[in-house]
């Protein structure tokens, strides 16, 4: 983007009231100017405001972003001379730099910066290191190698940091880059427009640019997951090992057990004879074995249909699914039926594997995996066991005829554990973002502007964890909204996870909602997504009438009576947790 | 030539969109937005709209619209030979 084009955008921005703190040591310049221009390019209408605060001010910025504005996001650009005055091309002074005073300066920074990363704790904070080649030239050695000082200083700074990164803060990472040394001696920022460009678009798509994180991952296995065609050459002749030819596809299958680590669903969808393959994957040599797929299909239809079937089975969207597989013609079935499942060809060169990996690690990325995240496949195997269950309980109990759909949960043993501190658990925030199905209202939070919702008075934020016979669910339903002075539950947000979909969670959180607060209405806002078909069919499903602001009213009583008689039919049991209740709640103990 | 100054004109009057008066009669003199920022921002459009690089030289010498036209005009020369 051109400099020119750039300041008529940060000009003609229409603000909200939010604000994006950029601090730095030097003279932000064209840095904020990029900054600015990236946000109102990429969020159009609730562009936020930077806010900087000048030249050598690095100080008072952070006190700043530490206290009226600590909700905000902040971006951090530190310099070398942060770690050092002397680590500066523009004023080195005279005396020889000493290690010792650069150990010194480094704790003097990673104090600072741990101090500031804790009163910013639950708001959003983004950390840009210096790069090498801004260090000026501090050893006798050649500019080719790396004397001792720059080795040093180099290793103080990655000191600090990772201590930042240790008290939350978010590093960015950027590609390397020259000094551009005339822009530092005529404006005192070391930062080039073309820099400042790269590091404002890197942060506002990583800070602001919220997107769904994929949820599974489909991979073909001939010529996918190892060189060869098993139903051809056998499971002998595949090449999969750490060498030859193989080797691509071993790093390629290590990659996806840390994929699945992370919380990704691993499944295979193979044109193939299924005796030629199943009874053989776990005695073959390589890292993946059956039991680290969540789902597969392993037989001659089209990959559309069988992705279909498996994104049914593992209960997810096909916006949820990325597919690998080596032949363009598959991959373009499935593009031409499936447009929402992002396809890659398996790379037929060595050097287009990275490409691949950097590709399927930013589709999976998060900056936290939770134990629930890496305990999903094992989840969904509990998944398979209770439909069977069900499944084999059916003919024998057999729903008497105007039962409810919730008569066959009976022998399920479901537990619900109410907390109702759900605002100081991360999960809660990611449940709302991720949530399509069961969601009232579609709306999203970023970090802030959870934060602040956070600080409203009279504003609360429940959780359900969900368990059964078989084992944890986790973390399956947030309630967010504020108690108001007429006694009035007002909803802000109520969202499901598909996973507990059928086991009246949501009736439990309405009514002990309602029960435990005493309210004489529970008001719902409810928005058609275009996704949130269940949402709608439970709020219009509770008999609520709608009001003329298109809220939704259901009295606290019948809320209550709604969960009580839930409970009655499923023998569902209920624990509250509500240590820290926001709104006053008691501590009730039923079940 | 006019292509050139009619570009340089419309990079003026963005970067200092307050100032009044015709944009050729323009200095750093007449001008109270002609300040270091607009200095620094006037650099880099430059080398980006025109693809040229300006000397230290030519830096001091951007004192005036009619100086900027000069010094583009001979930037423009050397890189096309």
């Amino acid at each position: 983007m051109l400099l020119r084009e750039a300041l008529r955008l940060a000009r003609f921005a229409k603000l909200n009231e939010t604000k994006v703190s950029l601090l730095c040591s030097f003279e932000p310049l064209h840095l904020k100017t990029y900054l600015q221009a990236t946000l109102a390019e990429r969020l159009p209408g609730r562009t936020p405001e930077v806010v900087t605060f000048g030249y050598d001010q690095l100080r008072e910025g952070l006190d700043a972003t530490a206290s009226q504005l600590k909700l905000f996001p902040a971006l951090l650009c530190l310099s070398w001379e942060d770690l050092h005055p002397a680590l500066s091309w523009r004023g080195r002074g005279k005396d020889r730099v000493e290690t010792s005073l650069l150990a010194e300066g480094e704790a003097r920074l990673k104090n600072d910066l741990t101090r500031w990363l804790q009163a910013r704790q639950g708001s959003e904070s983004y950390v840009v290191l210096p790069p090498p080649r801004y260090l000026p030239l501090l050893d006798s050695c050649s500019p080719m190698a790396m004397g001792t000082l720059a080795v040093e200083a180099s290793a103080l700074m990655w000191e600090v940091a990772r201590e930042v990164s240790r008290e939350g803060g978010r590093l960015l990472n950027l590609p390397s880059c020259e000094l551009d040394y005339r822009e530092l001696l005529l404006s005192g920022c070391p930062l080039s427009p073309e820099r400042s460009e790269v590091i404002a678009r890197r942060f506002v798509e990583v800070a602001f640019l919220i997107r769904a994180r994929k949820k599974a991952l489909v991979v073909d296995l001939d010529g996918t997951l190892w060189s060869g065609v098993i139903g051809e050459d056998g499971p002998d002749g595949l090449h999969c090992r750490p060498d030859g030819k193989g080797h691509p596809f071993h790093v390629f299958q290590e990659f996806l057990v840390k994929l699945k680590g992370e919380g990704i669903l691993l499944a295979f969808c193979s044109k193939n004879n299924p005796d030629d393959v199943l009874p053989f994957l776990d005695g073959m040599d390589m890292p993946l074995a059956l039991s680290d797929f969540a789902a597969y299909r392993c037989n001659w239809d089209l990959k559309s249909d069988n992705l279909r079937a498996i994104a049914a089975e593992l209960n997810i969207r096909y916006d949820a699914v990325v597919f690998i597989d080596d032949d363009p013609l598959e991959l373009a079935e499935v593009r031409e039926r499936l447009p929402e499942v992002v396809t890659f060809r398996t790379p037929q060169e060595g050097r287009e594997w990275l490409a691949l990996f950097e590709s399927l690690q930013d589709l999976f990325a998060a900056w936290q995996v939770s134990e629930e995240d890496r305990l999903r496949s094992e989840r969904l195997a509990d998944e398979r066991r209770r439909a069977a269950s069900i499944v084999a309980e059916l003919p024998r109990q057999g729903p008497a005829a105007g039962a409810t759909p919730y008569w066959c949960l009976r022998d399920m043993q479901l537990e619900v554990t109410l907390a109702a501190d759900a605002f100081e658990d991360p999960r809660s925030l990611e449940l709302i973002n991720k949530t399509n199905q069961f969601n009232l209202t579609g709306e999203r939070f970023l970090q802030h502007e959870w934060a602040t919702w956070a600080e409203t008075p009279g504003a609360f934020c429940w959780s359900a964890k969900l368990r059964d016979r078989f084992g944890e669910f986790g973390m399956v339903c947030v309630a967010t909204g504020v108690l108001d002075a007429g006694r009035s539950v007002c909803l802000r947000q109520l969202v499901l996870s598909c996973r507990a979909f059928g086991r009246g969670v949501e009736f439990v959180v309405l009514s002990e909602l309602a029960r435990q607060t005493g309210c004489m209405w529970v008001r719902i806002p409810l928005r058609d997504t275009g996704r949130n078909e269940p949402a709608k069919r439970f709020i219009q499903g509770l008999g609520c009438r709608v009001e003329s602001d298109g809220h939704w009213l259901i009295s606290g009583r019948e809320a209550v009576a709604a969960g009580e008689t839930l409970i009655l039919q499923t023998d569902l049991g209920v624990r509250s947790a509500l240590r820290a209740s926001r709104p006053s709640a008691g501590q009730g103990r039923r079940g | 030539m006019a292509e050139v100054t009619d570009h340089l004109e419309a990079i003026f009057v963005d970067l200092m969109p307050r100032e009044s008066g015709p944009v050729a009669r323009w200095t750093k003199l007449n001008c109270v937005n002609w300040d270091s920022l607009f200095h620094l921002n006037l650099i880099v459009a430059i080398e980006q709209e025109f693809q040229v690089r300006l000397t230290d030289d030519d830096i001091v010498d951007l004192t005036s619209f009619e100086a900027a036209a000069k010094i583009v005009e001979q930037r423009l020369a050397v890189r096309n030979g």
